[in-house]
């Protein structure tokens, strides 16, 4: 037996109330004069056995209340089963409200079944448990055992992934901070293979009940990408890339795909699982537009149908100094002409060159051939309010990093100007490193790039994806356009400079600026990025395809993610309810005690009366 | 002599006797009762084999109808009862126990003690024996005889009984034997003896000596004359309970002890009735709220069995 407040023990003292009473009350009575005293003298002689049995009885029945009461104060624990209750406990409820627990197998959406189990256990919980409910989103919530089931009841699957071993981790955080001594982690999940990460040694020492029951998945397909292939169409048609996936196979190894695009459907296609298809989409109006590639449903509707955006625009016009621009530049603008994807003009164009910068003006800028003439290109980028100078020269082999521009990243650059803020500060608007300097960056439509595109300055102009950079860069950034963001619900989302704020699904705008990064929204669909009042780019939100995959681990193997965890395997809901607070292997006796003590009281009070029967 | 008017209006032997004691000595007092007493008899005590006619007096509800008068009522249209007179030569000894537990009281300022009641009721017990010209003598006693008046039936022996009454005060211990066997001595004449006493006695001895009187052909009553402090021990909290006659002491609760107390009465109660009856002994037991009415008539009783 363990005590919880071994100090209240002191007030077992008060248990000597009663037999020094009894002591100090032994003073000599007062005389009184009774001549029938053979009478009570007869009397005492026949009854003083009961009368010291019972006086005995009334000081031990008092003694024992007292004791009881202290005791009770002291919150003593004993191995379970022997009270009704279980030790103060923090538990730590994992509750899986992934996309994954919208599954329905066998007629039964798996999520009703972990809620169940959830609520049990919450109402099993006593007001003296530390209680966290971890969402799928990962979020710890604490709260008492009412908030917490309102939790639980209003909580409906969502399309975000739980992270399990990282939920688990938390919940062990949380345990062990709780400075309670006993704790318990639930995971009440489909226990998706695809939710674990690598073995996590967090929840070491800690019991980890995991609710498994023995079930197979349903089998499960999924549209896991939709994109426009390109990402920005000029007008005329284009092509949307969707890949099929999700798990467990289906029997019938081909699926239908259909794509639709403002509301009109589009291609329809048979397509084996795991394969990409190509569904042509005439391309609507210029501008941005959205749509959704979709499957025939099966068990699990939230992953059969996937947003995508597109932005169509008309070729940009450009036009360029022949002489500042080089061979290879003018070379990659001619192939984009002849591809229809530029045209020469001037009428609204894309100028190219050191002096390109103008206000309001779409251009992309680079050094001049002759450094001489840095000065005065730095005065035409200044006077248009380009908050980007040229800066020293730098000579030295460095790798351009790019993350959102895959034509560029990775490439080597020799030669270069350093790009710096006008300002001092950093500017916003770096689409490119090199050597950890701002190579390419951006402001509004001028887009400033640190090299010449020159084979003695960069290896660009040798490279494959040149011609694609070019038409990126005339196309797309020169033009404002931020391009296509995706991201899972939730998932945190890095905005670009510009970006001031993002549309809503129901039309309303939420204001970004300032900010380097958001949360996703939950739900799934396509959001659009303003800058300055224009739609900059898209941020196409939609399930993670890890999600997809309904496979679950294997009882054996869920031990072994957890290393020096006691984890426990609740195959049914009947194990998962013994097992329940089992972990904390004590109940709290304060309930019993007291109420012994309001018997032995109840008994003290009938034996009194009993005495004062016998007076009566 | 005059009586107070509300001795004169009063039935005095069905009051409080406490109450009643109040009205005056035990002279006028016991008048007073006997008075009371003799005129609510439902059924006349003197009523003998050898009775003769002495009165009419007014009919009174009870009054049994085969007393009444009816030549008396043919002619004046008035019910009369006849009340008839008893020539007898029984010779009556109150034995009164004068001992020191004889002056408790359980409570002072509401009941007589037990000493005052029986003294009251000799007093009028003697004073309804004379009336009906019975020859009657008193002996009070506590460890031994402190007075013995031989029966007498000539006028004024009440007054000397109550002046001996008077006299008399509570003593040391009890040796009722002693003064029994003195009675048996002063009682040549087979006659009614009258034994008041708490009976805080050695009960063996006191019954050996009662029965050898109902051996000599005496009839005898006994009143048994307790407390209702001692027929429930209302004491409040613990006390050391003395004997006044003998000091020892003991420590009791009265609440524990309460209902095994009242049992240990009753059953000596019981013991004593049980016992005296066997030997042909009357026996009464009367409290000191007891109006001295109830107590006269048992012994009237008493003494109509004898005739």
């Amino acid at each position: 037996m363990v005590f919880l407040q071994p100090l209240a023990l002191l007030l077992l003292g008060a248990a000597l109330v009663p037999p020094l009473l009894h002591l100090f009350q032994r003073r000599r009575p007062p005389d009184v004069v009774f001549p029938a005293m053979r009478y009570l003298r007869q009397t005492e002689r026949e009854a003083k056995r009961t009368i010291r049995l019972r006086h005995l009885l009334l000081l031990l029945l008092r003694v024992a209340a007292v004791a009881l009461v202290a005791l009770a104060a002291g919150r003593p624990v004993v191995p379970a089963r022997v009270g009704a209750g279980h030790e103060p406990t923090a538990l730590a409820l994992i509750l899986d409200h992934s996309l994954s627990s919208g599954a329905v197998s066998r007629g039964v959406r798996t999520f009703d079944d972990l809620a169940a189990r959830a609520g049990e256990t919450l109402r099993a919980a006593q007001p003296s448990d530390a209680l966290w409910l971890i969402g799928a989103d990962g979020v710890a919530r604490r709260g008492s055992q009412e908030a917490l089931l309102a939790v639980v009841t209003a909580a409906r699957p969502e399309a975000v992934r739980l992270d399990l071993s990282a939920a688990v981790a938390t919940a062990a955080r949380l345990v062990r901070a709780s400075g309670y001594a006993r704790g318990e982690i639930h995971v009440l999940s489909d226990i998706q293979l695809s939710a674990f990460g690598p073995p996590d040694s967090a929840a070491a020492g800690l019991p980890v009940l995991v609710y498994h029951p023995p079930a197979d998945p349903p089998p499960n397909r999924a549209v896991v990408s939709a994109r426009a292939s390109p990402a920005t169409w000029l007008v005329g048609s284009g092509t949307v890339a969707a890949e099929i996936g999700g798990a467990p196979e289906p029997a019938d190894a081909r699926v239908a795909v259909t794509v639709s695009m403002g509301g009109r459907p589009g291609a329809r296609s048979l397509v084996a699982a795991r394969d990409v298809a190509l569904l042509s989409v005439t391309a609507p109006a210029i501008g941005w537009a959205t749509g959704d590639v979709s499957l025939e449903p099966d068990e699990l509707r939230a992953d059969d149908r996937r947003p995508f955006a597109v932005r169509v625009v008309p070729p940009a016009t450009v036009s360029w100094d022949p002489g500042e621009a080089g061979p290879f530049l003018a070379a990659a603008l001619g192939a984009l002409e002849r591809a229809g994807e530029v045209h020469p003009g001037t009428a609204l164009a894309v100028r190219l060159g050191p002096m390109a910068a103008e206000p309001g003006g779409a251009a992309v800028v680079f050094p001049p051939r002759d450094p001489v003439g840095l000065g005065t290109a730095n005065r035409a980028l200044a006077a248009a309010g380009v908050p980007w100078r040229f800066g020293p020269r730098v000579e030295r082999e460095d790798t351009l990093a790019a993350p959102r521009l895959p034509e560029i990243n990775g490439a080597r650059v020799e030669r270069r100007y350093r790009l710096e803020s006008s300002s001092g500060v950093e500017a916003r608007g770096v689409l490119a490193r090199a050597g950890g300097d701002p190579w390419l960056v951006r402001s509004g439509r001028t887009v400033v790039v640190g090299s010449r595109l020159a084979p003695d300055e960069t290896s660009l102009p040798l490279a494959s994806g040149f011609v694609p950079f070019v038409g990126l860069l005339v196309n797309r950034l020169a033009r404002g356009d931020e391009g296509i963001l995706e991201a899972a619900p939730g998932e945190t989302v890095p905005l670009p400079d510009n970006v001031t704020a993002l549309t809503l699904g129901d039309g309303t705008v939420r204001r970004v600026e300032g900010a380097r990064a958001i949360a996703a929204p939950a739900a799934p669909g396509v959001y659009f990025l303003l800058a300055a009042g224009d739609t900059a780019g898209a941020l196409v939100v939609a399930p993670d395809p890890r999600e997809s995959d309904l496979r679950r681990a294997a009882a054996s193997d869920i031990a072994g993610r957890f290393p020096g965890a006691k984890v426990t395997i609740a195959a049914s809901p009947q194990a998962y309810a013994a097992e329940r607070f089992r972990g904390s292997g004590r109940s709290e006796l304060t309930g019993w005690l007291l109420a012994a003590a309001l018997l032995v009281l109840v008994a003290e009070a009938l034996v009194a009366a009993g005495t004062l029967e016998r007076s009566a | 002599m005059a009586l107070p008017s509300r001795v004169a209006r009063d039935r005095l032997d069905l009051l409080d006797p406490h109450e009643v004691s109040g009205l005056g000595g035990i002279e006028l007092v016991a008048e007073g009762v006997v008075e009371g007493f003799l005129s609510g008899l439902h059924r006349s005590p003197y009523r003998g084999f050898s009775v003769e006619f002495a009165e009419h007096r007014p009919y009174q509800p009870g009054d049994e109808l085969r007393y009444l008068d009816w030549k008396v009522v043919g002619r004046r249209d008035r019910l009369y009862v006849k009340q008839y007179e008893e020539e007898t030569n029984l010779r009556a000894t109150i034995v009164l126990d004068v001992s020191r537990s004889m002056a408790w009281s359980g409570d002072p300022e509401r009941r007589l003690s037990k000493f005052d009641y029986a003294t009251r009721l000799a007093a009028a017990l003697a004073l309804v024996l004379l009336r009906q010209r019975d020859a009657t003598g008193l002996i009070g006693f506590d460890d031994e005889v402190r007075c013995a008046i031989a029966p007498r039936a000539r006028p004024g022996q009440w007054h000397l009984l109550v002046r001996a009454l008077l006299d008399l005060a509570p003593g040391g211990g009890t040796a009722a034997e002693q003064a029994l066997g003195r009675v048996t001595g002063l009682l040549r004449r087979r006659g009614l003896v009258v034994f008041i006493s708490d009976l805080l006695v050695d009960r063996d001895l006191v019954l050996l000596a009662l029965r050898y009187l109902r051996h000599r052909g005496h009839q005898v009553v006994v009143f048994h004359v307790m407390d209702p402090g001692e027929l429930d021990l209302d004491a409040a909290g613990e006390a050391r309970f003395v004997d006044p006659e003998t000091g020892e002491g003991v420590v009791a609760s009265p609440r524990d002890l309460r209902r095994d107390y009242r049992a240990t009465v009753e059953r000596v109660v019981t013991a004593w009735r049980r016992s005296l009856r066997t030997g042909g002994i009357a026996y009464h037991h009367v409290s000191t709220a007891t109006p001295f009415g109830h107590a006269l008539r048992r012994a009237a009783e008493g003494r109509a069995r004898l005739g």
